[in-house]
């Protein structure tokens, strides 16, 4: 692969969360919850204050003192101590977040690339057909959904009604302690709000796909594999999807980038006890600085994801690869 | 030269309307746009009129019916838990949601059009700079970024501000809307100004000695408002989205209530397990419709604006 | 059970072939295409030509006249809304016209194959080239993977690519061996029919040469029957053996290329000979043929060329020309040269000097 271009890449996403970095120092300090004011908190004992002041460095000047105390301090993953969770350091409330979120949407994500690209390439392949007419008319209005919204009616259908699934949460309190029937419980937590999580993403998954597909059909190698007598089918696996494929990469990098920030919604409408739930219970708490390692966890992680798709896309791609 | 110009002004002025007029034709002529405008035109209705459908918006020292009750006969779609009727909050949200997303539009587009436009016009580094903030503004995360704005924005301007009668808590949500927005619109403008100055005119323009901002505002910007005009609409679709989504996490202003508000209380209500559906279905069906709507009317209009993009979707 | 009937090279011939019917027979070929607005565009309207074993045809023409259609529809790759309307294309004496995809399936690149102009982008941008040139001798010959591999390699070497060029991406080829490539991959299947739409187009002079010396070697060698579509009049000139010249979808002109190009008889050939520079004269007698194609939304009754025609008497804006066969094998559809008018003959002696 071609090794200016992944230098340049790599360059970029440096520069970016570096970027990211000085907006949260900025952020930080025009916050109400900012160290400036937090150390002048009344309740505190002028040690505590005094200490405070001593590390995020306060009485030397904003910049570059300031910053470069900030910056080290992002770097070496000292992201503050949590509010809500009081003394907690933010790096490890967030950590053990992450575990459940990645399962429900990461487990989404890839239900819905499988079925969304599938529905999209078919879609676009026989435009206008029954698939095409049903499958995007689906999409669209999925699309249109936030996932609560997807969410609720489930709860209100399956768990509330019908009783089928459980309403909430990822575990059922004192339930059976052997491996296998812990999984199952999960697993039984995990039905409907993955549903939603599915449902919500196949949508954009599908549509985008479609187009690829239908842009791809016009082009001229795909005449010539009509023209040496391939089966349609053979035409769309060999032909027209690896091309169409191409520019969907990034958007499913990037997509996976949000995978963290993920349903921030629906993990609050299941009690799903991952970063979004968290995200929210830092929001009612004014807890910044957890709320500030939630922001640089989801926007590095979206720039890493990116700087993924453009590696992939190098790797699949032989005119970038070369 | 002077005859020339004068000759064509003369031309312009039915332009815009013939055009104007071919569009709706065209749009009506497609199943998908003829829907979205169906429902845009009733929900607008809604939003313009409140008062005139449902009464003024019900509060908790104006409420009319029991708590959480199902839908009967005083109350066609039921009360909330406050006994407020579900239909009078539902109508009043369609003008809450739209403003909101027409605001968020608004600022989007222009910031968009404006960064669009001069990237691809003056080319060079200022592009290449131009593209680099978009890079970044991307990345950023929508609804954290909402989350840790709201606080300083209140801060700056006021818990109590108001703007056009939008209190300040909701114009956190326009101003976040617009920053994490902008960035897709100015790309897709960027890159239509990049081949509408490839053409011929432009040159021809600019040796004549008319200046770039002329250039700009009358050469490339008439050529690029269809592209605009498709964007804004797509735009407005994810703005209600966002705006749904933001109010529902608790950024929305619970006097000023939104359908993703009403969302919001009915989920602190509890409503889904107590098997209140009408609390919930109403304000989400709206919701699904008025996005759906923008997005098919969207596309309909990429699709006839834009030769290049039809037969993308 | 239908007897196996061979033909060339002793090759297998579809069921139902006969061995003593014309390689390819068009007849009355008539193509529409639907516009968005509703209307019909009749791009190509009555063509009738007939292409033997071992035969070079040059077909001709301004842009837009209905070359592309006329090739893309003989095996059913008509774009978008592209149907053939009438006529019958009769390879080996079966008509393709009313086949389903599937029976038709049978006759694409197995007995007519083609070399599209811009190899770019008629070659799959991420797929080896020669994956692409094996793969319809994989899967419409049933040869194993190595088999087709080891085909294809020598496929490039005949069109002059290192076989370990086979591994190479489209665009990591220059535009000649890309070119040439597209031919390797038209000759996978040993096709009866080669169909080259301005296989050379995109080219420099010089490749441009070298092409339609590799096309002229593997005609001799293989046998090849060749349409070879251009604008490049010299082309037909050098590579063909017959021409013909297409206007506004039909015949104008049909004939050896000797009797065409040295005594063109249709008014529209004449324009079209005389508006190409003489390269051996080296004069560049460049004449503008005025006016413009007729609209195919709303063709004009008559003679399609009338218009812009020098020679046009009252009776070419009424009636369709017949096409007149002569002796000499040339088959022109002119007014001028029906039969028993002495006042237009007169007129055709004309055009002639
Ligand atoms: N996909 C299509 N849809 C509608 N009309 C078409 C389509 N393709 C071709 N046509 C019409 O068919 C006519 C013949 O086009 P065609 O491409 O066969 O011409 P050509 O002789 O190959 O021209 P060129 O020398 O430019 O390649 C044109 O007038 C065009 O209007
Ligand atoms: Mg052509």
């Amino acid at each position: 692969m071609n090794v200016a271009y992944l230098v340049r890449k790599l360059a970029q996403a440096l520069v970016t969360i570096a970027a990211i970095v000085i907006l949260l120092f900025v952020l930080f300090r025009a916050m109400p919850g900012s160290p400036d004011r937090v150390s002048k908190n009344p309740n505190m004992t002028p040690a505590m204050q005094a200490a405070e002041r001593a590390r995020w460095g306060l009485d030397k000047p904003l910049v570059p003192d300031q910053l470069v105390a900030f910056i080290g301090s992002t770097v070496t993953g000292d992201l503050g101590t949590s509010i809500k969770f009081r003394g907690q350091p933010v790096t490890e409330v967030v950590g053990a977040a992450v575990g459940p979120t990645i399962l429900l949407v990461g487990l989404g994500e890839a239900i819905a690339i499988i079925v969304g690209l599938a529905l999209g390439a078919l879609s676009g392949w026989r435009r206008g057909g029954l698939v095409d007419r049903l499958g995007n008319g689906a999409s669209l209005v999925f699309y249109s959904m936030p996932y609560f919204v997807i969410g609720m009616p489930l709860i209100m259908v399956f768990a509330s009604g019908l009783g089928w699934f459980p309403t909430s949460g990822m575990t059922t309190p004192g339930a059976s302690a052997d491996p296998v029937g812990q999984v199952l419980d999960v697993a039984g937590h995990l039905v409907l709000p993955l549903t939603a999580v599915t449902l919500g993403l196949i949508g954009a998954y599908s549509i985008l796909m479609r187009s690829a597909i239908i842009e791809t059909r016009a082009e001229d190698y795909i005449t010539t594999a009509r023209a040496k007598g391939l089966t349609d089918a053979r035409i769309l696996r060999h032909h027209a999807f690896p091309n169409a494929l191409l520019p969907m990469v990034t958007f499913i990098a990037i997509n996976l980038g949000y995978v963290i920030a993920g349903a921030i919604t629906l993990e609050v409408v299941f009690s799903w006890p991952g970063l979004g739930t968290l995200t929210v219970a830092a929001l009612n708490a004014r807890d910044y600085p957890l709320l500030q390692g939630i922001f640089l966890l989801v926007s590095v992680s979206v720039v890493m994801f990116n700087l993924l798709a453009d590696f992939v896309y190098g790797a699949l791609d032989p005119r970038v690869r070369s | 030269m002077t005859a020339a110009h004068a000759g064509r002004s003369a031309h312009r002025a039915p332009e815009p309307l013939r055009r104007a007029a071919s569009l709706v034709g065209n749009l009506l002529s497609r199943g998908d746009g003829i829907v979205g405008l169906a429902i845009l035109l009733v929900f607008g209705l809604l939003a313009l009129f409140p008062d005139v459908f449902v009464g003024p918006l019900e509060d908790i020292t104006t409420v009319t019916g029991m708590r959480l009750h199902a839908p009967g006969l005083g109350h066609l779609l039921g009360t909330d838990e406050l006994g407020r009727d579900i239909l009078n909050l539902t109508v009043h949200g369609a003008r809450i949601s739209m403003a909101i997303g027409l605001m968020a539009t608004v600022i989007t587009i222009l910031l968009g059009a404006v960064i669009g436009v001069i990237a691809g016009f003056v080319g060079g580094t200022t592009d290449a700079l131009l593209m680099r903030l978009c890079d970044f503004f991307l990345v950023l995360p929508t609804v954290v970024l909402a989350l840790i704005l709201a606080p300083v924005i209140l801060d700056v301007v006021g818990a109590d501000a108001e703007l056009f009668g939008i209190r300040a808590t909701l114009l956190v949500i326009v101003v976040v809307i617009g920053l994490t927005s902008w960035a897709t619109t100015a790309r897709v403008i960027r890159s239509q100004v990049l081949s509408v100055k490839e053409r011929m005119f432009v040159d021809r323009a600019r040796v004549i000695g008319a200046g770039p901002g002329w250039i700009m505002v009358r050469h490339i910007l008439p050529n690029v408002v269809n592209l605009i005009v498709a964007q804004a609409v797509l735009t407005f679709a994810g703005a209600v989205f966002t705006e749904t989504t933001l109010s529902f996490i608790g950024l929305g202003d619970s006097s000023a209530p939104s359908w993703g508000q009403v969302l919001s209380s009915a989920q602190e209500a509890g409503a889904a397990g107590l098997g209140a559906s009408w609390y919930i279905i109403p304000p989400a069906t709206c919701v699904v419709l008025v996005v759906l709507a923008f997005t098919l009317v969207g596309n309909a209009l990429d699709d006839v604006l834009n030769p290049k993009s039809a037969g993308r979707r | 059970m239908t007897t196996e009937v061979r033909g060339r090279l002793g090759r297998l011939l579809p069921d139902g072939a006969d061995p003593t019917a014309p390689l390819l027979e068009v007849r009355d070929l008539a193509v529409r295409f639907r516009t968005p607005s509703g209307a019909s565009v009749r791009a190509v309207g009555g063509m009738s030509f007939r292409l033997d074993a071992g035969e070079a045809m040059g077909i001709a023409g301004e842009s837009g006249c209905g070359k592309t259609t006329t090739a893309l529809s003989l095996v059913h790759l008509l774009p978008g809304t592209g149907r053939v309307s009438a006529g019958s294309v009769k390879l080996f004496g079966i008509d393709l016209v009313p086949l389903t995809e599937r029976q038709l399936a049978r006759y694409r690149w197995r007995e007519i194959s083609m070399v599209f102009q811009g190899a770019m982008n008629a070659l799959n941008p991420v797929q080896r080239v020669g994956d692409q040139i094996a793969e319809p001798i994989e899967v419409r010959l049933g040869q194993s993977r190595d088999a087709s591999r080891k085909r294809a390699g020598e496929l490039l070497e005949l069109v002059g690519i290192p076989r370990q060029r086979a591994s190479a991406y489209p665009h990591e080829l220059s535009g000649g061996m890309r070119q040439r490539a597209m031919i390797a991959m038209a000759l996978a299947c040993d096709p009866a029919v080669v169909i080259g739409d301005e296989p050379t187009t995109a080219l420099d002079v010089m490749v441009q040469a070298q092409i339609l010396q590799l096309l002229e070697r593997l005609r001799r060698e293989l046998g090849l029957s060749l349409l070879l579509i251009t604008h490049d009049l010299s082309v037909i000139a050098e590579t063909c053996d017959r021409v013909m010249v297409m206007y506004a979808g039909r015949v104008a002109e049909e004939g050896p290329v000797s009797r065409v190009f040295t005594a063109p008889r249709h008014p529209y050939t004449v324009k079209l000979l005389s508006s190409f520079p003489d390269i051996r004269t080296g004069r560049r007698a460049l004449s503008m043929i005025p006016g413009s194609p007729p609209d195919l939304r709303t063709p004009p009754p008559g003679c399609l060329f009338a218009p812009r025609c020098e020679h046009a008497m009252p009776v070419c804006a009424v009636e369709t020309p017949p096409e007149i066969n002569s002796d000499d094998g040339v088959r022109v559809a002119c007014h001028l040269f029906t039969a028993g008018d002495a006042v237009r003959r007169d007129a055709a002696s004309e055009v002639k000097a």
